[in-house]
Protein backbone atom coordinates (compact mmCIF):
# COMPACT_ATOMS: atom_id res chain seq x y z
CA UNK A 1 0.00 0.00 0.00
CA UNK A 2 1.32 3.68 -0.43
CA UNK A 3 1.60 5.76 2.80
CA UNK A 4 -1.15 8.56 3.19
CA UNK A 5 -3.36 6.95 0.55
CA UNK A 6 -7.33 7.71 0.90
CA UNK A 7 -7.86 4.47 -0.58
CA UNK A 8 -5.88 0.86 -1.95
CA UNK A 9 -7.13 -0.99 -3.88
CA UNK A 10 -5.05 -4.40 -3.53
CA UNK A 11 -4.77 -7.35 -6.07
CA UNK A 12 -8.49 -6.61 -6.69
CA UNK A 13 -10.19 -9.23 -9.64
CA UNK A 14 -14.16 -9.18 -10.79
CA UNK A 15 -15.19 -12.16 -12.44
CA UNK A 16 -18.81 -12.50 -14.11
CA UNK A 17 -19.69 -16.07 -14.81
CA UNK A 18 -16.60 -16.94 -17.24
CA UNK A 19 -15.55 -13.15 -17.92
CA UNK A 20 -12.51 -11.80 -16.11
CA UNK A 21 -13.38 -8.45 -16.24
CA UNK A 22 -10.13 -7.43 -13.72
CA UNK A 23 -7.14 -9.89 -13.51
CA UNK A 24 -5.26 -8.10 -9.92
CA UNK A 25 -5.47 -4.71 -10.11
CA UNK A 26 -3.68 -2.23 -7.51
CA UNK A 27 -4.45 1.30 -7.68
CA UNK A 28 -3.90 4.03 -4.86
CA UNK A 29 -5.40 7.80 -4.67
CA UNK A 30 -3.98 10.18 -1.90
CA UNK A 31 -5.80 13.42 -0.55
CA UNK A 32 -5.65 16.09 -3.19
CA UNK A 33 -4.65 13.98 -6.27
CA UNK A 34 -6.59 13.33 -9.44
CA UNK A 35 -5.54 10.30 -10.43
CA UNK A 36 -7.30 9.15 -13.84
CA UNK A 37 -8.18 5.37 -15.19
CA UNK A 38 -8.04 5.24 -18.94
CA UNK A 39 -8.57 2.72 -21.10
CA UNK A 40 -10.54 1.01 -23.80
CA UNK A 41 -14.59 0.09 -23.88
CA UNK A 42 -14.70 -3.02 -22.05
CA UNK A 43 -11.13 -2.13 -20.12
CA UNK A 44 -12.67 -3.02 -16.78
CA UNK A 45 -12.54 0.87 -16.15
CA UNK A 46 -16.47 1.25 -14.83
CA UNK A 47 -16.51 -2.15 -12.89
CA UNK A 48 -13.09 -0.89 -10.74
CA UNK A 49 -15.15 2.22 -10.10
CA UNK A 50 -18.45 0.23 -9.56
CA UNK A 51 -16.55 -2.16 -6.80
CA UNK A 52 -15.01 1.14 -4.93
CA UNK A 53 -18.18 2.87 -4.82
CA UNK A 54 -19.56 -0.57 -3.67
CA UNK A 55 -21.89 -1.71 -6.46
CA UNK A 56 -20.56 -5.29 -6.25
CA UNK A 57 -17.80 -6.90 -4.19
CA UNK A 58 -14.73 -7.75 -5.80
CA UNK A 59 -14.25 -11.33 -6.49
CA UNK A 60 -10.86 -11.39 -4.53
CA UNK A 61 -8.53 -8.52 -3.54
CA UNK A 62 -9.16 -5.86 -0.67
CA UNK A 63 -10.07 -2.19 -0.41
CA UNK A 64 -8.77 -0.22 2.26
CA UNK A 65 -9.63 3.32 3.70
CA UNK A 66 -6.65 4.93 5.38
CA UNK A 67 -4.99 2.18 5.47
CA UNK A 68 -7.75 -0.58 7.20
CA UNK A 69 -9.10 -2.96 5.00
CA UNK A 70 -13.13 -2.50 4.25
CA UNK A 71 -15.74 -4.59 2.68
CA UNK A 72 -18.85 -2.84 0.80
CA UNK A 73 -22.23 -4.53 0.91
CA UNK A 74 -23.43 -1.87 -0.99
CA UNK A 75 -23.06 1.55 -2.13
CA UNK A 76 -24.16 2.92 1.13
CA UNK A 77 -21.24 1.50 2.95
CA UNK A 78 -19.11 3.15 0.48
CA UNK A 79 -20.79 6.78 1.31
CA UNK A 80 -20.20 5.81 5.35
CA UNK A 81 -16.15 6.15 4.06
CA UNK A 82 -16.85 9.25 2.35
CA UNK A 83 -16.29 8.10 -0.70
CA UNK A 84 -18.90 9.15 -3.45
CA UNK A 85 -19.85 8.14 -7.03
CA UNK A 86 -20.99 10.33 -10.30
CA UNK A 87 -21.68 7.12 -12.07
CA UNK A 88 -21.66 7.62 -16.16
CA UNK A 89 -25.56 6.41 -15.99
CA UNK A 90 -25.95 9.44 -13.40
CA UNK A 91 -28.17 7.38 -11.17
CA UNK A 92 -31.13 9.30 -11.17
CA UNK A 93 -34.78 8.42 -10.62
CA UNK A 94 -36.28 10.41 -13.49
CA UNK A 95 -39.92 10.39 -11.80
CA UNK A 96 -38.30 12.32 -8.95
CA UNK A 97 -37.82 15.53 -8.55
CA UNK A 98 -34.35 17.57 -8.76
CA UNK A 99 -34.01 17.82 -4.64
CA UNK A 100 -35.52 14.24 -4.11
CA UNK A 101 -32.62 13.06 -6.63
CA UNK A 102 -30.30 15.30 -4.33
CA UNK A 103 -31.17 13.52 -1.02
CA UNK A 104 -32.09 10.47 -2.31
CA UNK A 105 -31.11 7.52 0.61
CA UNK A 106 -30.32 10.42 2.78
CA UNK A 107 -33.73 12.55 3.44
CA UNK A 108 -33.86 15.27 5.70
CA UNK A 109 -36.59 14.81 8.10
CA UNK A 110 -38.46 16.52 10.50
CA UNK A 111 -39.21 15.61 14.33
CA UNK A 112 -41.55 13.53 13.49
CA UNK A 113 -39.74 11.92 11.03
CA UNK A 114 -41.37 13.21 8.15
CA UNK A 115 -39.96 14.20 4.69
CA UNK A 116 -38.51 17.91 5.53
CA UNK A 117 -39.31 18.72 1.56
CA UNK A 118 -38.77 22.65 2.12
CA UNK A 119 -35.90 22.31 3.49
CA UNK A 120 -34.27 19.71 1.04
CA UNK A 121 -35.75 22.04 -1.61
CA UNK A 122 -33.89 24.91 -0.34
CA UNK A 123 -30.57 23.40 0.31
CA UNK A 124 -30.86 21.64 -3.14
CA UNK A 125 -31.53 24.99 -4.48
CA UNK A 126 -28.61 26.57 -3.19
CA UNK A 127 -26.14 23.69 -4.32
CA UNK A 128 -27.33 23.21 -7.60
CA UNK A 129 -27.13 27.52 -7.98
CA UNK A 130 -23.44 26.93 -6.89
CA UNK A 131 -22.79 25.14 -10.25
CA UNK A 132 -25.09 26.51 -12.42
CA UNK A 133 -26.79 29.88 -11.40
CA UNK A 134 -29.13 29.70 -13.96
CA UNK A 135 -30.67 26.20 -13.26
CA UNK A 136 -33.62 27.59 -10.11
CA UNK A 137 -36.51 25.62 -11.42
CA UNK A 138 -35.72 22.54 -9.41
CA UNK A 139 -38.72 20.77 -8.85
CA UNK A 140 -40.18 19.32 -11.55
CA UNK A 141 -39.52 15.59 -12.52
CA UNK A 142 -35.92 14.90 -13.89
CA UNK A 143 -36.77 13.33 -16.93
CA UNK A 144 -37.92 17.01 -18.16
CA UNK A 145 -34.71 18.56 -17.41
CA UNK A 146 -31.52 18.55 -20.10
CA UNK A 147 -28.45 16.51 -19.63
CA UNK A 148 -26.32 19.36 -18.54
CA UNK A 149 -29.05 20.07 -15.79
CA UNK A 150 -29.02 16.48 -14.81
CA UNK A 151 -25.69 15.93 -15.12
CA UNK A 152 -25.62 18.68 -12.56
CA UNK A 153 -27.66 17.02 -9.99
CA UNK A 154 -25.54 14.20 -10.00
CA UNK A 155 -22.37 16.11 -9.53
CA UNK A 156 -23.85 18.41 -6.89
CA UNK A 157 -25.20 15.34 -4.68
CA UNK A 158 -22.24 14.06 -4.86
CA UNK A 159 -19.40 16.83 -3.48
CA UNK A 160 -22.84 17.87 -1.05
CA UNK A 161 -21.96 15.13 1.53
CA UNK A 162 -18.57 14.85 3.36
CA UNK A 163 -16.82 13.48 0.46
CA UNK A 164 -13.03 12.59 0.46
CA UNK A 165 -12.61 10.59 -2.55
CA UNK A 166 -15.17 11.12 -5.45
CA UNK A 167 -15.17 8.92 -8.00
CA UNK A 168 -16.25 10.18 -11.25
CA UNK A 169 -16.99 7.98 -14.21
CA UNK A 170 -17.07 9.94 -17.38
CA UNK A 171 -18.13 12.89 -16.39
CA UNK A 172 -18.40 15.34 -19.41
CA UNK A 173 -19.59 12.22 -21.77
CA UNK A 174 -23.14 13.82 -22.12
CA UNK A 175 -21.96 17.91 -21.79
CA UNK A 176 -20.82 20.30 -24.28
CA UNK A 177 -17.67 22.21 -23.99
CA UNK A 178 -18.14 25.36 -21.74
CA UNK A 179 -19.93 22.63 -19.26
CA UNK A 180 -17.03 20.10 -19.96
CA UNK A 181 -14.80 23.47 -18.90
CA UNK A 182 -16.93 23.79 -16.22
CA UNK A 183 -16.29 20.55 -14.55
CA UNK A 184 -12.57 20.58 -15.30
CA UNK A 185 -12.53 23.86 -12.80
CA UNK A 186 -14.86 22.17 -10.58
CA UNK A 187 -12.35 19.19 -10.21
CA UNK A 188 -9.36 21.81 -9.54
CA UNK A 189 -11.46 23.25 -7.17
CA UNK A 190 -11.67 19.86 -5.10
CA UNK A 191 -8.54 19.06 -5.22
CA UNK A 192 -7.23 22.16 -4.03
CA UNK A 193 -9.80 21.33 -0.69
CA UNK A 194 -7.87 18.14 -0.30
CA UNK A 195 -10.43 15.38 -1.72
CA UNK A 196 -9.05 12.79 -3.51
CA UNK A 197 -10.48 11.99 -6.93
CA UNK A 198 -10.20 8.98 -9.69
CA UNK A 199 -11.32 10.43 -13.07
CA UNK A 200 -12.87 8.14 -15.25
CA UNK A 201 -12.43 9.24 -19.04
CA UNK A 202 -12.00 8.57 -23.11
CA UNK A 203 -10.74 12.16 -23.27
CA UNK A 204 -7.08 11.90 -23.14
CA UNK A 205 -6.47 15.52 -23.95
CA UNK A 206 -9.05 16.26 -20.41
CA UNK A 207 -6.95 13.73 -18.64
CA UNK A 208 -3.55 15.24 -18.78
CA UNK A 209 -4.88 18.48 -18.25
CA UNK A 210 -6.83 17.44 -15.02
CA UNK A 211 -4.94 14.64 -13.51
CA UNK A 212 -1.84 14.60 -11.80
CA UNK A 213 -1.56 10.40 -12.34
CA UNK A 214 -2.78 8.50 -15.52
CA UNK A 215 -3.71 4.90 -14.98
CA UNK A 216 -3.88 2.75 -17.93
CA UNK A 217 -6.02 -0.32 -18.04
CA UNK A 218 -5.89 -2.56 -20.65
CA UNK A 219 -8.33 -6.35 -20.58
CA UNK A 220 -8.96 -5.94 -16.75
CA UNK A 221 -4.83 -5.54 -16.76
CA UNK A 222 -3.11 -2.66 -15.18
CA UNK A 223 -0.58 -1.98 -18.30
CA UNK A 224 0.68 1.71 -17.05
CA UNK A 225 0.90 4.05 -14.84
CA UNK A 226 2.18 7.61 -15.93
CA UNK A 227 2.79 11.31 -14.32
CA UNK A 228 0.63 13.85 -15.96
CA UNK A 229 3.21 16.23 -16.30
CA UNK A 230 5.98 13.97 -17.90
CA UNK A 231 4.10 12.29 -20.66
CA UNK A 232 1.99 13.20 -23.40
CA UNK A 233 -1.16 12.54 -25.70
CA UNK A 234 0.83 10.30 -27.57
CA UNK A 235 2.44 7.84 -25.16
CA UNK A 236 -0.93 7.50 -23.22
CA UNK A 237 -2.62 6.65 -26.55
CA UNK A 238 0.06 3.98 -27.33
CA UNK A 239 -0.12 2.53 -24.03
CA UNK A 240 -4.06 2.47 -23.98
CA UNK A 241 -3.96 0.65 -27.71
CA UNK A 242 -0.81 -1.84 -27.28
CA UNK A 243 -0.62 -2.18 -23.49
CA UNK A 244 3.19 -2.92 -22.07
CA UNK A 245 3.20 -4.70 -18.68
CA UNK A 246 4.90 -3.77 -15.58
CA UNK A 247 7.06 -5.35 -13.82
CA UNK A 248 7.18 -5.52 -10.09
CA UNK A 249 9.08 -2.35 -9.89
CA UNK A 250 6.46 -0.59 -11.72
CA UNK A 251 9.11 0.37 -14.84
CA UNK A 252 7.71 -0.29 -18.42
CA UNK A 253 9.19 -4.23 -19.36
CA UNK B 1 -56.27 23.94 -29.26
CA UNK B 2 -55.18 22.32 -26.20
CA UNK B 3 -57.33 22.24 -22.93
CA UNK B 4 -55.49 22.08 -19.85
CA UNK B 5 -57.62 20.52 -16.53
CA UNK B 6 -56.62 20.96 -13.28
CA UNK B 7 -55.54 17.42 -11.84
CA UNK B 8 -58.23 17.48 -9.82
CA UNK B 9 -60.48 17.75 -12.72
CA UNK B 10 -58.81 15.68 -14.64
CA UNK B 11 -59.37 12.82 -11.83
CA UNK B 12 -62.93 13.22 -11.00
CA UNK B 13 -64.46 13.78 -15.05
CA UNK B 14 -61.95 12.37 -17.01
CA UNK B 15 -59.17 9.76 -15.54
CA UNK B 16 -61.11 8.03 -13.93
CA UNK B 17 -64.75 9.48 -15.67
CA UNK B 18 -65.98 9.52 -11.65
CA UNK B 19 -68.40 12.42 -11.84
CA UNK B 20 -69.95 11.35 -15.00
CA UNK B 21 -70.73 8.05 -14.21
CA UNK B 22 -72.60 8.92 -10.52
CA UNK B 23 -74.85 11.16 -12.89
CA UNK B 24 -75.43 8.41 -15.10
CA UNK B 25 -75.83 6.34 -12.29
CA UNK B 26 -78.74 8.62 -10.88
CA UNK B 27 -81.17 7.19 -13.94
CA UNK B 28 -80.66 3.88 -12.01
CA UNK B 29 -83.46 3.21 -9.60
CA UNK B 30 -82.09 2.81 -6.07
CA UNK B 31 -78.07 4.02 -6.57
CA UNK B 32 -78.88 6.75 -4.15
CA UNK B 33 -80.74 4.90 -1.97
CA UNK B 34 -79.38 5.19 1.32
CA UNK B 35 -79.37 0.99 1.53
CA UNK B 36 -77.46 0.89 -1.43
CA UNK B 37 -74.63 3.58 -0.75
CA UNK B 38 -74.29 1.35 2.46
CA UNK B 39 -73.91 -1.93 0.17
CA UNK B 40 -71.43 0.40 -2.31
CA UNK B 41 -69.74 1.50 1.16
CA UNK B 42 -69.25 -2.42 2.20
CA UNK B 43 -68.16 -3.62 -1.16
CA UNK B 44 -65.58 -0.55 -1.76
CA UNK B 45 -63.56 -1.14 1.74
CA UNK B 46 -62.66 -4.57 1.89
CA UNK B 47 -61.34 -3.77 -2.03
CA UNK B 48 -60.04 -0.53 -1.09
CA UNK B 49 -57.38 -2.00 1.62
CA UNK B 50 -56.11 -4.55 -1.49
CA UNK B 51 -56.46 -1.61 -3.94
CA UNK B 52 -53.66 0.30 -1.31
CA UNK B 53 -51.45 -2.50 -0.89
CA UNK B 54 -51.43 -3.08 -4.67
CA UNK B 55 -50.71 0.59 -5.47
CA UNK B 56 -47.70 0.29 -3.40
CA UNK B 57 -46.45 -2.61 -4.54
CA UNK B 58 -47.00 -0.94 -8.57
CA UNK B 59 -45.12 2.16 -7.55
CA UNK B 60 -42.74 0.26 -6.39
CA UNK B 61 -42.23 -1.52 -9.67
CA UNK B 62 -43.93 -4.78 -9.06
CA UNK B 63 -47.47 -6.46 -9.05
CA UNK B 64 -49.84 -9.09 -7.01
CA UNK B 65 -51.61 -11.38 -8.06
CA UNK B 66 -52.01 -13.21 -5.30
CA UNK B 67 -54.25 -10.43 -3.11
CA UNK B 68 -57.74 -12.27 -3.81
CA UNK B 69 -56.41 -15.75 -2.57
CA UNK B 70 -54.53 -14.12 0.22
CA UNK B 71 -57.47 -12.27 1.06
CA UNK B 72 -59.59 -15.81 1.35
CA UNK B 73 -56.62 -17.20 3.53
CA UNK B 74 -56.61 -14.02 5.94
CA UNK B 75 -60.37 -14.25 6.38
CA UNK B 76 -60.49 -18.46 7.16
CA UNK B 77 -57.33 -17.87 9.30
CA UNK B 78 -59.04 -15.02 11.55
CA UNK B 79 -62.06 -17.11 12.15
CA UNK B 80 -60.11 -19.85 12.37
CA UNK B 81 -58.12 -18.58 15.38
CA UNK B 82 -61.30 -16.46 16.96
CA UNK B 83 -61.64 -18.99 19.61
CA UNK B 84 -58.22 -17.29 20.89
CA UNK B 85 -59.81 -13.77 20.85
CA UNK B 86 -60.00 -11.18 18.26
CA UNK B 87 -56.73 -9.90 18.55
CA UNK B 88 -54.88 -13.14 18.33
CA UNK B 89 -57.26 -13.60 15.21
CA UNK B 90 -56.61 -10.26 13.85
CA UNK B 91 -52.58 -10.59 14.29
CA UNK B 92 -53.09 -14.13 12.90
CA UNK B 93 -54.68 -12.83 9.95
CA UNK B 94 -51.92 -10.24 9.66
CA UNK B 95 -48.90 -12.67 10.22
CA UNK B 96 -50.25 -15.12 7.29
CA UNK B 97 -50.75 -12.66 4.65
CA UNK B 98 -46.81 -10.91 5.61
CA UNK B 99 -45.66 -14.14 5.30
CA UNK B 100 -47.36 -14.93 1.79
CA UNK B 101 -45.64 -11.38 0.69
CA UNK B 102 -42.72 -12.00 1.89
CA UNK B 103 -42.62 -14.90 0.02
CA UNK B 104 -43.67 -13.56 -2.86
CA UNK B 105 -41.68 -10.92 -2.64
CA UNK B 106 -38.65 -13.40 -1.83
CA UNK B 107 -39.42 -14.94 -5.53
CA UNK B 108 -38.84 -11.43 -7.24
CA UNK B 109 -36.05 -9.96 -5.58
CA UNK B 110 -33.68 -12.78 -4.46
CA UNK B 111 -34.73 -14.97 -7.16
CA UNK B 112 -35.25 -12.31 -9.84
CA UNK B 113 -38.92 -14.22 -11.20
CA UNK B 114 -41.22 -12.13 -12.78
CA UNK B 115 -43.64 -10.31 -10.28
CA UNK B 116 -46.93 -11.66 -12.54
CA UNK B 117 -45.49 -15.15 -12.68
CA UNK B 118 -43.99 -15.18 -8.82
CA UNK B 119 -47.28 -13.77 -7.74
CA UNK B 120 -49.62 -16.34 -10.00
CA UNK B 121 -47.21 -19.45 -8.19
CA UNK B 122 -48.37 -17.72 -4.38
CA UNK B 123 -52.13 -17.17 -5.72
CA UNK B 124 -52.53 -20.88 -6.46
CA UNK B 125 -50.47 -22.26 -3.61
CA UNK B 126 -52.02 -20.19 -1.09
CA UNK B 127 -55.85 -20.79 -2.42
CA UNK B 128 -54.82 -24.62 -2.19
CA UNK B 129 -53.55 -24.66 1.03
CA UNK B 130 -56.66 -22.56 1.84
CA UNK B 131 -59.65 -25.13 0.04
CA UNK B 132 -57.28 -27.55 1.54
CA UNK B 133 -57.25 -26.97 5.26
CA UNK B 134 -61.18 -26.30 4.96
CA UNK B 135 -62.06 -28.88 3.08
CA UNK B 136 -63.68 -26.29 0.44
CA UNK B 137 -66.21 -25.41 2.82
CA UNK B 138 -66.84 -22.05 4.85
CA UNK B 139 -65.64 -21.86 8.49
CA UNK B 140 -68.42 -20.06 10.57
CA UNK B 141 -67.04 -17.87 13.57
CA UNK B 142 -69.52 -17.04 16.18
CA UNK B 143 -68.22 -14.57 18.01
CA UNK B 144 -70.05 -11.05 18.95
CA UNK B 145 -67.47 -8.46 18.66
CA UNK B 146 -66.26 -9.98 15.24
CA UNK B 147 -69.48 -9.78 13.96
CA UNK B 148 -69.59 -6.78 14.88
CA UNK B 149 -67.04 -5.62 13.55
CA UNK B 150 -68.72 -6.06 10.32
CA UNK B 151 -71.58 -3.68 11.21
CA UNK B 152 -70.82 0.09 11.76
CA UNK B 153 -73.58 3.03 11.51
CA UNK B 154 -74.37 5.27 10.10
CA UNK B 155 -71.14 4.13 8.02
CA UNK B 156 -69.41 0.59 8.25
CA UNK B 157 -66.40 -0.04 10.21
CA UNK B 158 -64.76 -1.32 7.41
CA UNK B 159 -64.97 2.15 5.41
CA UNK B 160 -63.71 3.94 8.18
CA UNK B 161 -61.21 1.23 8.36
CA UNK B 162 -60.81 1.92 4.89
CA UNK B 163 -59.99 5.48 5.00
CA UNK B 164 -57.51 5.66 7.62
CA UNK B 165 -55.30 2.62 5.68
CA UNK B 166 -55.92 4.95 2.60
CA UNK B 167 -54.19 8.07 4.45
CA UNK B 168 -51.85 5.97 6.20
CA UNK B 169 -50.37 4.90 2.87
CA UNK B 170 -50.73 8.33 1.39
CA UNK B 171 -48.70 9.36 4.57
CA UNK B 172 -45.89 6.82 3.76
CA UNK B 173 -45.84 7.35 0.39
CA UNK B 174 -45.47 11.07 -0.07
CA UNK B 175 -44.38 11.90 3.88
CA UNK B 176 -41.36 9.65 4.63
CA UNK B 177 -38.42 8.65 2.89
CA UNK B 178 -39.88 5.06 2.51
CA UNK B 179 -42.29 6.32 -0.18
CA UNK B 180 -40.15 8.43 -1.77
CA UNK B 181 -37.48 5.43 -1.96
CA UNK B 182 -40.08 2.72 -3.52
CA UNK B 183 -41.09 6.05 -6.20
CA UNK B 184 -37.52 5.85 -7.19
CA UNK B 185 -36.91 1.58 -6.93
CA UNK B 186 -39.95 1.78 -9.30
CA UNK B 187 -38.56 4.13 -11.91
CA UNK B 188 -34.70 2.70 -11.95
CA UNK B 189 -33.79 0.24 -9.87
CA UNK B 190 -30.60 0.03 -10.73
CA UNK B 191 -30.00 3.74 -10.04
CA UNK B 192 -31.79 3.46 -6.68
CA UNK B 193 -29.26 0.53 -5.70
CA UNK B 194 -26.48 2.89 -7.41
CA UNK B 195 -27.70 5.42 -4.88
CA UNK B 196 -27.01 2.99 -2.27
CA UNK B 197 -31.11 2.21 -1.52
CA UNK B 198 -31.51 -1.63 -0.15
CA UNK B 199 -33.70 -1.96 -3.45
CA UNK B 200 -34.68 -5.91 -2.65
CA UNK B 201 -35.87 -4.71 1.09
CA UNK B 202 -37.82 -3.06 -0.02
CA UNK B 203 -39.48 -4.44 -2.45
CA UNK B 204 -40.13 -7.40 -0.08
CA UNK B 205 -41.64 -4.83 2.31
CA UNK B 206 -43.87 -3.79 -0.41
CA UNK B 207 -45.46 -7.49 -1.05
CA UNK B 208 -45.45 -7.81 2.50
CA UNK B 209 -47.58 -4.91 3.10
CA UNK B 210 -49.68 -5.82 -0.20
CA UNK B 211 -49.90 -9.19 1.71
CA UNK B 212 -51.09 -8.19 5.41
CA UNK B 213 -53.52 -5.32 3.67
CA UNK B 214 -55.38 -8.17 1.59
CA UNK B 215 -55.70 -10.74 5.24
CA UNK B 216 -57.21 -7.93 7.02
CA UNK B 217 -59.27 -7.13 4.24
CA UNK B 218 -60.11 -10.85 4.36
CA UNK B 219 -60.69 -10.69 8.27
CA UNK B 220 -63.06 -7.30 7.68
CA UNK B 221 -65.00 -9.46 4.96
CA UNK B 222 -65.40 -12.91 6.95
CA UNK B 223 -66.87 -10.30 10.01
CA UNK B 224 -69.42 -8.88 7.09
CA UNK B 225 -70.37 -12.23 5.91
CA UNK B 226 -70.25 -14.04 9.90
CA UNK B 227 -67.92 -16.95 7.78
CA UNK B 228 -64.51 -16.91 6.44
CA UNK B 229 -65.07 -18.62 2.75
CA UNK B 230 -62.11 -20.29 1.42
CA UNK B 231 -63.41 -19.47 -2.22
CA UNK B 232 -63.82 -15.44 -2.35
CA UNK B 233 -61.76 -13.28 -4.20
CA UNK B 234 -61.33 -14.70 -7.18
CA UNK B 235 -62.01 -11.50 -9.43
CA UNK B 236 -59.84 -9.29 -6.61
CA UNK B 237 -56.32 -9.18 -8.59
CA UNK B 238 -58.62 -7.88 -11.43
CA UNK B 239 -60.58 -4.86 -9.86
CA UNK B 240 -57.42 -3.76 -7.64
CA UNK B 241 -55.45 -3.43 -11.22
CA UNK B 242 -58.15 -2.35 -12.93
CA UNK B 243 -59.00 0.69 -9.72
CA UNK B 244 -54.85 0.79 -9.52
CA UNK B 245 -54.46 1.32 -13.24
CA UNK B 246 -57.55 4.02 -13.77
CA UNK B 247 -55.83 6.23 -10.85
CA UNK B 248 -52.82 6.43 -12.64
CA UNK B 249 -50.55 3.49 -11.58
CA UNK B 250 -48.22 1.96 -14.05
CA UNK B 251 -46.76 -1.29 -14.83
CA UNK B 252 -44.19 0.18 -15.34
CA UNK B 253 -43.29 1.07 -11.65
CA UNK B 254 -42.41 4.55 -10.95
CA UNK B 255 -45.78 5.85 -11.30
CA UNK B 256 -49.68 6.06 -9.06
CA UNK B 257 -51.17 7.67 -5.78
CA UNK B 258 -52.98 7.08 -3.08
CA UNK B 259 -55.70 9.59 -4.35
CA UNK B 260 -55.63 8.55 -7.79
CA UNK B 261 -55.92 4.57 -6.48
CA UNK B 262 -59.28 6.27 -4.26
CA UNK B 263 -60.87 7.59 -7.21
CA UNK B 264 -60.34 4.08 -9.56
CA UNK B 265 -61.36 2.40 -6.40
CA UNK B 266 -64.74 4.54 -6.49
CA UNK B 267 -65.49 3.90 -10.41
CA UNK B 268 -64.64 0.23 -10.41
CA UNK B 269 -67.03 -0.16 -7.43
CA UNK B 270 -70.03 2.09 -8.53
CA UNK B 271 -69.47 0.56 -11.99
CA UNK B 272 -70.25 -3.01 -10.70
CA UNK B 273 -72.64 -1.70 -8.32
CA UNK B 274 -74.88 -0.23 -10.98
CA UNK B 275 -74.35 -3.35 -13.06
CA UNK B 276 -75.69 -5.10 -9.87
CA UNK B 277 -78.48 -2.54 -9.38
CA UNK B 278 -79.69 -3.43 -13.23
CA UNK B 279 -79.52 -6.92 -12.62
CA UNK B 280 -76.48 -7.59 -15.16
CA UNK B 281 -75.65 -11.51 -14.93
CA UNK B 282 -72.54 -11.63 -12.95
CA UNK B 283 -70.26 -13.15 -16.55
CA UNK B 284 -71.74 -10.27 -18.36
CA UNK B 285 -69.86 -8.42 -15.46
CA UNK B 286 -66.51 -10.36 -15.64
CA UNK B 287 -66.20 -9.41 -19.15
CA UNK B 288 -66.46 -5.64 -18.09
CA UNK B 289 -64.02 -5.47 -15.37
CA UNK B 290 -61.51 -8.01 -18.24
CA UNK B 291 -62.51 -5.69 -21.04
CA UNK B 292 -62.16 -2.97 -18.63
CA UNK B 293 -58.71 -3.91 -17.53
CA UNK B 294 -57.91 -4.70 -21.19
CA UNK B 295 -58.48 -1.59 -22.24
CA UNK B 296 -56.13 0.07 -19.46
CA UNK B 297 -53.45 -2.18 -20.78
CA UNK B 298 -53.63 -1.32 -24.25
CA UNK B 299 -53.66 2.03 -23.39
CA UNK B 300 -50.42 1.65 -21.59
CA UNK B 301 -48.82 0.10 -24.05
CA UNK B 302 -50.19 2.68 -26.81
CA UNK B 303 -48.26 5.46 -24.10
CA UNK B 304 -44.95 3.46 -23.45
CA UNK B 305 -44.22 3.46 -26.95
CA UNK B 306 -45.71 7.12 -27.75
CA UNK B 307 -42.82 8.19 -24.76
CA UNK B 308 -39.44 6.56 -24.61
CA UNK B 309 -38.23 6.31 -21.54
Amino acid sequence: MTDGALVDLVGITKQFGGVRALKGVDLSVRPGEVVALVGHNGAGKSVLAQILSGVFPPSSGEIRVGGKPVAFTSPSDARLYAIETIYQTLALADNLDAPANFFLGRELRTRFGFLDKKKMAEEAKKALADLNPNFTDIERPVRQMSGGQRQAIAIARAIHFQVQLLIMDEPTAALGPHETAQVGELIKRLRAQGIGILLISHDVRDVLRLADRIVVLKNGELVGALTAKDTNEDEVVDMIIRGRKLDANGAVK
Amino acid sequence: MQVTLSPLTLRLFVKPPLIPLLLLATFVDGFWSLGNLRTLAESISTDGLIVAGMTIVMIAGGFDLSVGAVMAMGGVTAVVLLPFGIVPAALGALIAGGISGFLSGTLVTRLRINPFIATLAMMVMVRGATLAYTDTRPVVGLDDTFLALGQGDPLPYAFLIMIVVMLAAHVLLYHRPWGRHAYAVGADERAAQMTGLKVNRLKIECYMLSGALAAFAGLLLAARLGTGSPIVGEMTPLTAAAAALIGGASLRGGEGSIMGALCGLLFVGCLINVMNLLGVPSYYQRMTIGGLLFALVVVEGLLQRARPR
